[in-house]
C-alpha cells in the first residue's frame, strides 16, 4: 500500500507538467491553428522527459533487471551484497518509471478528451496499476533470491558442521567455503578485503537475510558461552534443511491451487466446446 | 536416436489405429496419433527420474562403505577404489571411472569432483562434497564424520523423495484435468448423430481446437506445477 502512495506522490510531482499541458490546450483553443498541435505535443513531451524524475535513460540499467528477471549485473565480484542492498534504489527506479508512464498516459488522455479530471484519474489509476505490478514482480524476485540463499545456507551449514567436527575453527572453516561452494555466500567470502575476517562477511549478509542471522546468532552464542560449536552447527544444519523442505512443500501446495487457472481458462472451454457442438450442429442443419 | 524415432512413430500409429477402430472419427485419430508420439518421450522422462531416485538412494550406502573401509585401516584413496567394486547399481559406472582416476593420480578430491560433474545432481553433490571435505581436512575422525553424513544424507534423500512425490501428483492431476474433454467426446459418440457431427469438417475443426486448448492448458499447468529445483552448489 505504501508503495502505491509513494507512486502517486511521485506522480503528483509531475502535475506541473500536466498543468502546462492544460495551458497549451487553452492557447490552442483560443487560436485553433491545427498546424501548432504537433509542436505543442513535442514541447510537452520534451518538458516531461526533461523533468528530473523522468530521466529514463539513467533508469535503464535499473529497469533492465526488472523487465528481464534473469538479468545479472556484468561484474561478477562484490556485486552480490550490492544486489541485496539495491532494493532501495530499485524501488525508486520503478516508482520513477511508473510516474513517467502515468504522466505520458494522462497527457494523451488530456489531448484526446481535453478533460483535466479524466487526465488526472487516468494518471492516478495508471500509477497505481503499474506500481502494483512492479511491486509484485519485485516481491517475486526477492522470494526467489531468499530461497536460493536459504538452500545455499543449508548446504554451507552442513559443511561447517562437518569441518568443525573434523577439528577446524569456525573462522578457518568459513574461509574454506569458497573452495567448495559457489553462490552468494561463497562469492562474498572470497571477495572480502584481505584484512577482513570471514565472520564479518557473514555479519554483513546477516543484515539482509534472516536465515543467515540465525546462523550468526548461534555462532555468537557459542563463542560467548562456550557451547559445543559442532553440535550447535549440526542442529542449525538440520533446521536449515527442514526450512528448505517446508518451503518446497508449501510452494507445491500453492501451485496446486494456481493450477486451476489453466483448467478454467483452457480445459473448461474445451469441454463446453465439444459438449455443445453436436447439438448446435443439429439445430443448425434443421434450419435454425 | 533413429530407434527412438521409430518407437515414437510406432506408438503414434498404434494409438491412431485404436482411436479409429473405437470411434471412426478421423480428427480424433489424428489427435490420438499426436498423443502417441508423446507417450514414449514421457515414459523416458519417467524412467530417468526413477533412475535418479535409485542413484540417490545409493549415495548414503557409498558413504557408509567408505567409513567402514577407513575404520578398518585403509587410506582414503584405497577405500575409494574399493568402493567402486559394488554390486552393479546406478553409481557403478561413475564410481569405476573415478576409481580409475584415483588409481592413476591418487588425487581423491579431483576424481570426486569429476564424478559429481558427471552425475550433475544436487544430492550427489552433497555426498561427493562430504568425501572431498573428509579427504581434505578430516584425520582420525573420518569414519565418524562419514557415518554422520550418511545418516543426514539418508534423511535428506527421503525428504527430497517426498517433494518429488508431490510433484508427481501435481503432474498426474494435470493429466486428469486434460482428459476431461475427451471423456466427454467418448460419451457423446455413444449417440450416432453426435458421432456423425464430429465426422463433419466443422466437427474436425472443433475437435482440433479442443486439442489445441488442452495442449495449452496442459503446458500451462506444467509451467505452474514445476517446482523450483535445487541448484547445484558444489564448486568443481
Amino acid at each position: 500500500m505504501t508503495d502505491v502512495v509513494h507512486g502517486v506522490q511521485s506522480w503528483l510531482i509531475q502535475v506541473p507538467a500536466i498543468l502546462s499541458g492544460v495551458g497549451a490546450k487553452v492557447v490552442a483553443a483560443i487560436s485553433p491553428a491545427s498546424a501548432l498541435w504537433p509542436a505543442v505535443v513535442l514541447a510537452l513531451a520534451s518538458v516531461t522527459l526533461a523533468f528530473p524524475s523522468v530521466q529514463l535513460h539513467k533508469l535503464e540499467k535499473r529497469v533492465l533487471p526488472w523487465a528481464a528477471p534473469g538479468w545479472q549485473a556484468p561484474t561478477p565480484k562484490r556485486i552480490r551484497v550490492a544486489e541485496l542492498m539495491r532494493r532501495g534504489n530499485e524501488v525508486v527506479a520503478a516508482r520513477r518509471m511508473t510516474a513517467g508512464l502515468a504522466t505520458a498516459l494522462s497527457l494523451l488522455v488530456l489531448l484526446a478528451t481535453s478533460r483535466v479530471g479524466a487526465a488526472l484519474v487516468a494518471g492516478a489509476s495508471a500509477t497505481a496499476a503499474t506500481t502494483l505490478i512492479a511491486r509484485t514482480s519485485r516481491d517475486f524476485r526477492a522470494t526467489q533470491q531468499r530461497r536460493s540463499i536459504r538452500y545455499e545456507l543449508a548446504t554451507v551449514t552442513d559443511f561447517l558442521a562437518l569441518a568443525v567436527s573434523a577439528g577446524l575453527s569456525v573462522e578457518s572453516a568459513l574461509t574454506r567455503v569458497p573452495s567448495y561452494f559457489r553462490g552468494v555466500i561463497a562469492e562474498n567470502i572470497e571477495s572480502r578485503e584481505p584484512s577482513a575476517r570471514a565472520m564479518d562477511v557473514l555479519r554483513t549478509l546477516a543484515q539482509h537475510n534472516s536465515d543467515t542471522r540465525g546462523l550468526l546468532d548461534a555462532l555468537t552464542v557459542c563463542e560467548a558461552t562456550g557451547a559445543p560449536t559442532a553440535q550447535v552447527l549440526h542442529e542449525q544444519a538440520q533446521s536449515a534443511a527442514n526450512r528448505v523442505r517446508a518451503d518446497a512443500l508449501a510452494s507445491a501446495g500453492r501451485r496446486e491451487v494456481l493450477m486451476l487457472i489453466p483448467v478454467v481458462l483452457f480445459v473448461f472451454p474445451a469441454v463446453v466446446l465439444v459438449a455443445i457442438f453436436p447439438g448446435w450442429q443439429e439445430l443448425h442443419s434443421s434450419g435454425w | 536416436m533413429t530407434g527412438r524415432i521409430v518407437v515414437c512413430l510406432a506408438s503414434a500409429v498404434v494409438c491412431a489405429l485404436i482411436a479409429l477402430m473405437l470411434f471412426a472419427i478421423p480428427a480424433l485419430a489424428l489427435i490420438a496419433a499426436l498423443l502417441g508420439l508423446w507417450f514414449p518421450l514421457n515414459a523416458r522422462a519417467r524412467k530417468r527420474r526413477m533412475e535418479r531416485q535409485q542413484m540417490r538412494e545409493e549415495l548414503p550406502v557409498l558413504l557408509d562403505r567408505l567409513a567402514s573401509s577407513i575404520q578398518a585401516g585403509q587410506s582414503m584413496s584405497a577405500a575409494f577404489v574399493d568402493a567402486a567394486f559394488t554390486p552393479a547399481g546406478r553409481l557403478t559406472p561413475v564410481l569405476s571411472a573415478a576409481a580409475a582416476d584415483v588409481r592413476a593420480t591418487a588425487d581423491v578430491p579431483r576424481a570426486v569432483s569429476a564424478a559429481a560433474d558427471m552425475l550433475n545432481d544436487p544430492m550427489a553433490d552433497r555426498a561427493f562434497l562430504t568425501v572431498r571435505v573428509v579427504a581434505d581436512i578430516a584425520g582420525s575422525s573420518a569414519p565418524a564424520l562419514l557415518h554422520a553424513s550418511a545418516a543426514q544424507l539418508r534423511s535428506d534423500v527421503s525428504a527430497q523423495a517426498e517433494v518429488d512425490a508431490k510433484r508427481a501428483w501435481v503432474r498426474a492431476s494435470a493429466g486428469v484435468a486434460v482428459s476431461a474433454p475427451w471423456i466427454t467426446v467418448a460419451v457423446m459418440t455413444l449417440h450416432a448423430s453426435a458421432a456423425d457431427s464430429y465426422r463433419s469438417r466443422t466437427g474436425a475443426c472443433v475437435l482440433l481446437a479442443a486439442g489445441a486448448l488442452c495442449t495449452l492448458g496442459y503446458l500451462g499447468m506444467r509451467l505452474i506445477g514445476r517446482l523450483p529445483t535445487s541448484p547445484r552448489v558444489m564448486r568443481p
